[in-house]
């Protein structure tokens, strides 16, 4: 046994010594180029996708893991990456690799071939503007306007009165109000826009509209991804960009981007 | 060479050197720790480089420690049935006996085939060395029992199971050294099993150790030599020569297999040095196995297959807990350090310091079983293990005195000084740093990575690297499982095949007991070492619930 022992130890004692500087290689990315018998040190690009699970092509070569996956072993310069996924576009990109560097392609937001857009509004709107507590105010015209809450689903939109309102559209020693059927009241004064969502003044639930974020014709609802504009026809739609997760600065696909977003409303 | 074998009573110059030396593994363990976390904070890819390093080097320890932990077991199994009484018979007329066992085959079975080749090459080994052993008749074995909180609920069974031996019981000597300053109740049950077994032995006698005793430590060594020293004079009023007794020092709680002392009085016969030995059996921690908490099983589960493991290497075999050894040595060596904690190991050393290294562990094949520690609750034995377990690593005491002895020593070669004070201060090294490495340690490069690092390709391979080192670990534990669960002993409870099962789950425990119980209690012994905040014996806490007898 005790033999046996030494032979079986002086074994694993080599295979150490052959093995350690081997991993020690790889995991700095060191490895030899079969073709010049050189140490190339090479990079590697990890590559997470939304939504995940799409195939990776680097120079036309499929990566053996779907995404998020760690490709290694390129050798530096630029290398052409494809992500397939089904129902989505191709993500296509030539990126350029560094020896022992990674290449971080974080959350790729894969486009749908076809995207599903839902109408939520019966009448068309000029303008909308985001506000805290996921609320979008819909401006109809110089007269009306609606709250839209997105946290609803379907979003709940709080009607404008048709009927004659005290104060509809009213200017007073140079500020101008909207007031809606609920007796929500959206106020101007200078550049300042403030929105009152209580029919008691006296303690309103007030909101900086121009202050707080800019409005713009789109807003993206983090907790469900979904992204709600005005379509061409000026109707209140949304559309189901992430059911995953939410991600942070997303690209706005071209199909989607409105041509004209004002940053205040239009009084 | 004579040695002062402790670290009291030192000269200024030997102290100053013991102490710094007793700094040593501490400091080198803290030094590993600590830089490696300075390293992965400021320089992540050194640290990340010898974090890899580590990581393979530990695999390959792990899987060469299963594969001698298979074979190991595989011996066990082989003498598991063993004939040990009729080889012994066969030593004392060992001409005429290696000629039968040399002339023919032995056994149908491959089992019985190997334990027969193992056994001939022992006897070749003897004839060889032409020192042969007195005869099996006039080989006495001197039982020490260190007695200071257990009962008649623990003692009990581990007499009654010497009692039960294969080997005649009336060369056997059992004395109960029992401390003075035991509780009367404790007292009166030694004294009840005394007089219960005076007359199934040759002797059975209770040595009351006194309290304070100048020079010495409260240590079970302490106790254990008293009662050796006693021994000592029975043995000589009846000229019965030291060097045909074989000592066997127990923790109360021991319950040796029915064939312990026939297989102990074989390998003391066949060895060629027997006089210079000590014999090491495999300790199980059967006798309440089922009774105390998953961690616990699992943890000394551990420490039964450390032994195994060992067992397969007498070169760097050290004793540990309960063993045996010769009476001559003991006695040459001044029997048991009286003021150290670890004096399973400390005889070990006392005795190859002694004898200029030629000193050495014969393993044995048989098991004997102690108590898991328990106590009444689980949070209590949380702590009881913790202690248990830093009381074991606190055997680090030996290392300083181990090393004063091989700088002044001339005739143990160097290399083997060099060899056993490497394994003693990279074993202490190893204990106190891996579970923090694996666990912790190992993942802060990527958890402190700065920009540099997490644009790395290191960053990304070192987690993938591991995860495959830690794989090949998950398959060296899954074969441990396996031995656990047909090492443990059958369980009379309904449903007990739903308990072994639990077991095998408990296994997935072992990164939470590789940290608190092994490497924490070890680093928090070198600690106490390296601070001069010198532990004190502490007597383990162990209850049973059920009295089982394991071997039956």
């Amino acid at each position: 046994m005790l033999r046996l022992r030494k032979i079986v130890f002086y074994i694993f004692a080599l295979v150490y010594l052959v093995l350690c500087p081997l991993i020690v290689a790889r995991m700095l990315g060191l490895v030899v180029n079969p073709l010049t018998y050189h140490l190339v040190q090479t990079g590697l690009v990890y590559v997470s996708t939304n939504p995940p699970d799409a195939f990776v092509y680097i120079d036309g070569r499929v990566s053996h893991q779907k995404t998020p996956t760690v490709v290694r072993d390129l050798t530096p310069g630029k290398h052409f990456i494809r992500i397939e996924q089904s129902g989505y576009n191709d993500w296509e990109r030539n990126i350029p690799i560094i020896g022992k560097k990674a290449t971080v392609l974080a959350n790729i937001l894969l486009i749908p071939e076809e995207w599903p857009i839902k109408r939520i509004s019966t009448e068309p709107y000029q303008n909308i503007i985001p506000v805290p507590d996921d609320i979008l105010v819909a401006i109809k015209d110089k007269h009306k306007f609606s709250l839209i809450d997105l946290k609803e689903n379907p979003p709940l939109i709080n009607e404008t009165s048709n009927g004659p309102l005290n104060l509809q559209a009213s200017s007073f020693a140079g500020n101008t109000f909207l007031i809606n059927g609920n007796n929500d009241l959206l106020a101007k004064k200078g550049e300042w826009i403030r929105l009152y969502t209580k029919e008691d003044f006296s303690s309103p639930q007030v909101y900086d509209i121009s202050r707080s974020k800019p409005s713009t014709n789109m807003y993206f609802e983090e907790k469900n991804g979904e992204l709600f504009y005005l379509d061409d026809s000026g109707y209140l739609s949304a559309a189901q960009i992430l059911p995953y997760h939410p991600i942070l600065n997303i690209p706005i696909p071209e199909s989607l981007r409105i041509k004209s977003a004002s940053k205040e409303p239009n009084l | 060479m004579k040695f002062h074998f402790s670290k009291e009573n030192l000269k200024p110059p030997t102290a100053r050197l013991q102490r710094a030396l007793e700094i040593l593994p501490g400091a080198c363990s803290w030094g590993v720790l600590l830089g490696l976390i300075f390293l992965s904070i400021f320089f992540p890819f050194i640290a990340a480089v010898l974090i890899v390093a580590f990581y393979l080097s530990w695999i390959m320890r792990v899987l060469y420690s299963t594969i001698f932990l298979l074979l190991s077991y595989l011996q066990l199994n082989i003498e598991k049935n063993t004939n040990w009484m009729r080889r012994i018979q066969g030593i004392d007329d060992l001409g005429a006996y290696w000629k039968e066992n040399n002339s023919k085959k032995f056994g149908r079975h491959w089992r019985q085939r190997a334990s027969h080749k193992i056994h001939l090459d022992q006897l070749n080994k003897l004839i060889a060395s032409k020192n042969l052993p007195p005869a099996s008749s006039s080989i006495y074995h001197l039982v020490i029992f260190p007695v200071v909180k257990e009962g008649r609920d623990i003692l009990g069974p581990a007499i009654e199971a010497i009692s039960r031996q294969h080997f005649p019981l009336k060369q056997m000597v059992i004395v109960f050294a029992l401390e003075e300053r035991a509780l009367p109740l404790v007292q009166s049950a030694v004294y009840e099993l005394e007089k219960k077994y005076k007359n199934v032995f040759f002797d059975c006698t209770t040595v009351l150790h006194p309290a304070a005793v100048p020079g010495e430590a409260r240590v079970k060594g302490a106790n254990a030599t008293c009662a050796a020293k006693h021994a000592a004079a029975f043995f000589k009023a009846r000229q019965i020569p030291f060097e045909n007794v074989i000592v066997s020092c127990f923790d109360a709680d021991t319950v040796v297999s029915l064939n312990y002392f026939a297989c102990l009085t074989y390998h003391f016969m066949v060895c060629p040095l027997r006089l210079c030995a000590s014999f090491q059996p495999i300790p199980v921690y059967h006798n309440n196995i089922w009774n105390v908490p998953g961690f616990a099983r699992v943890v000394e589960t551990g420490s039964s297959f450390y032994q195994l493991i060992e067992a397969t290497n007498p070169e760097k075999l050290v004793t540990f807990s309960s063993h045996s050894m010769s009476f001559k040595a003991l006695v040459d060596v001044d029997y048991w350090p009286v003021d150290m904690i670890s004096d399973d190991s400390a005889i070990f050393w006392k005795a190859y310091i002694h004898y200029d290294g030629q000193y050495q562990v014969t393993p044995m094949y048989v098991t004997l079983s102690m108590d898991v520690v328990s106590a009444n609750n689980w949070w209590q034995t949380v702590k009881s293990v913790y202690k248990q377990k830093q009381r074991w690593a606190w055997g680090v005491e030996n290392f300083p005195i181990v090393m004063r002895a091989f700088l002044k020593s001339k005739k143990i070669p160097l290399y083997e000084r060099l060899r056993l004070g490497f394994k003693l201060i990279e074993g202490h090294l190893s204990w106190a740093t891996s579970g923090f490495i694996l666990t912790i340690i190992g993942w802060l490069p990527i958890f402190f990575a700065k920009r540099e690092f997490s644009a790395s390709v290191a960053y990304y391979n070192v987690p993938d690297i591991a995860n495959t080192i830690f794989g090949l670990g998950f398959f060296a534990i899954c074969i441990t499982i396996v031995l656990s669960l047909s090492l443990l002993p059958k369980t009379k409870m309904r449903y007990g095949w739903l308990l072994k099962i639990g077991h095998a789950f408990e296994w997935l425990m072992v990164p939470f007991i590789l940290v608190l119980f092994s490497a924490l209690p070890a680093l928090h012994a070198q600690t106490r070492l390296m601070l001069g905040k010198y532990l004190e014996f502490w007597v383990t806490d162990k209850h049973r619930t059920i009295h089982k007898k394991p071997f039956e």
